[in-house]
């Protein structure tokens, strides 16, 4: 009898040890609501999805090299580059300050999106060769790859004849892409959406359902047990990191239509937005833990504290430290979580 | 003969529990480094937890208290209306006031 009732005890506990974090955000939104009860709309919860949407990609990126026992402090710089390259390449054709006065036609949408993957990859794969190669901590690399993406990015911007201004004035093609959506009734799912969730899917299926995934968890586990297996630790983890500059290539892309405007500062914190979004979400910085539902709802989370916040005018200064603490408290919680498994 | 010397090899190795081996997988991790007990873990997301509460409850706090404060400069905008126009509120009359 007392087996039982120490059994049950033990079930509650660890049921509220892994989806505490969960529970705690769930109680704070509930907060917000009864607050203000027009928090509670569709409109503001499609924002909420909205601008979750490109942050959410570029979380599901970062994720592998956190999962890899890693990190990437680069990605919201990279994203800042690729979006000023794909900014560049979409500007209206009509508009008199345009970077590339010499493109006199609209360019296909394709070729901003593979300009922005291709740069995004490159970035990733100098990242990659040096966690894997040279066995540099994943910290310090994507914080030198981090200053190198924000470098050419002032340059690039700077490189306008009219100076450093924000890239801007897009074709409509181009912003129908990013910005449209699917019409049902007087309901619009935004495409933005649609691209955060079929990233997710894809990631899924990489993640669960090929080698290169079940790579990456024996990786992020032991690296030394997974060399013994026989993995290849290096070819599978270049894989990650250009799948990860992949994400990154049509996050940039997305964003770069969404915000409308590229300047030097965008994409800054985008890769903290990333990684806190990835811990909420449950990828341990022990490594070898993570699932993508995890991240898209850590992510959604996240963005969905960010928006109540201003929602409630809180104080941008508070809101940070907030979001500080919320992060503190996802580690914790994690690292609670690996010595009671101890 | 090669079969039963495999075999035979094979029965040497002990048998390794589920455990065991989820215990060695956490070998070497980064967060073995923490040497803090399980119960002063608890004690630090309390604190986190109350940590958030608290400046939540101010943010919100403060928030409500500027809402209220635009509503009385709109108030002394009104009052005003004839003449010059209040442009500045003092904050601590006003929340004493309300």
């Amino acid at each position: 009898m007392e087996n039982t009732k120490s059994v049950n005890t033990k079930k509650i506990g660890d049921f509220l040890l892994n989806y505490s974090l969960y529970i705690l955000l769930g109680l704070m939104i509930l907060i917000v609501i009864s607050i203000n009860p027009k928090f509670l709309s569709i409109s503001n919860f499609m924002k909420i999805l909205t601008q979750a949407s490109t942050r959410g990609i570029l979380a599901l990126g970062a994720a592998g090299m956190i999962v890899l026992a890693g990190t990437d402090l680069s990605a919201g710089r990279i994203l800042g580059c690729c979006a000023a390259l794909t900014a560049s390449l979409v500007q209206s054709v009509t508009y008199a300050s345009r970077m590339y006065p010499g493109i006199t036609s609209d360019l296909p949408v394709f070729v901003p999106l593979l300009a922005s993957i291709v740069i995004a990859v490159a970035f990733c794969m100098l990242n990659g060769f040096g966690v894997s190669k040279l066995h540099l901590h994943a910290f310090i690399v994507s914080l030198g790859t981090q200053l190198i993406a924000f470098g050419c990015t002032c340059i690039y911007i700077d490189s306008q004849k009219g100076g450093a201004q924000a890239l801007s004035s897009f074709n409509q093609t181009f912003l129908n892409v990013v910005n449209g959506g699917f019409q049902f009734g007087s309901f619009t799912l935004p495409y933005l959406i649609v691209y955060f969730l079929i990233s997710a899917m894809f990631m899924w299926v990489v993640w669960n359902k090929t080698p290169l995934g079940k790579n990456m968890f024996a990786i992020g586990g032991n690296t030394e047990a997974a060399a013994v297996s026989g993995v290849n630790i290096t070819k599978n983890i270049m894989g990650i990191y250009i799948m990860a500059g992949v994400l990154y290539g049509i996050a940039a892309f997305l964003e770069a239509g969404r915000i409308q405007s590229v300047n030097t500062g965008t994409g800054l914190n985008y890769d903290l937005d990333a990684i806190s979004g990835c811990v909420i979400g449950g990828v341990s910085f022990s490594g070898g833990v993570g699932t993508v539902p995890g991240i898209v709802i850590g992510v959604v989370i996240l963005q969905t504290i960010n928006f109540s916040l201003s929602f409630l005018s809180v104080n941008p200064y508070l809101q940070y430290i907030i979001k500080g603490l919320i992060i503190i408290l996802a580690v914790s919680i994690d690292v609670r979580k690996y010595l009671s498994k101890k | 003969m090669a079969d039963s010397k495999e075999r035979a090899e094979n029965q040497a190795i002990p048998a390794v529990s589920d455990e065991t081996v989820e215990k060695r997988r956490l070998r070497d991790n980064m967060y073995d480094m923490i040497t803090i007990s399980v119960r002063a873990m608890d004690r630090i997301i309390i604190v986190l937890i109350v940590l958030i509460a608290i400046i939540l409850a101010i943010g919100i706090i403060e928030s409500k208290q500027n809402d209220l404060i635009k509503d009385a400069g709109q108030l002394s905008k009104i009052a005003t209306a004839d003449g010059k126009l209040a442009t500045r509120v003092d904050r601590d009359s006003v929340i004493e006031y309300l």
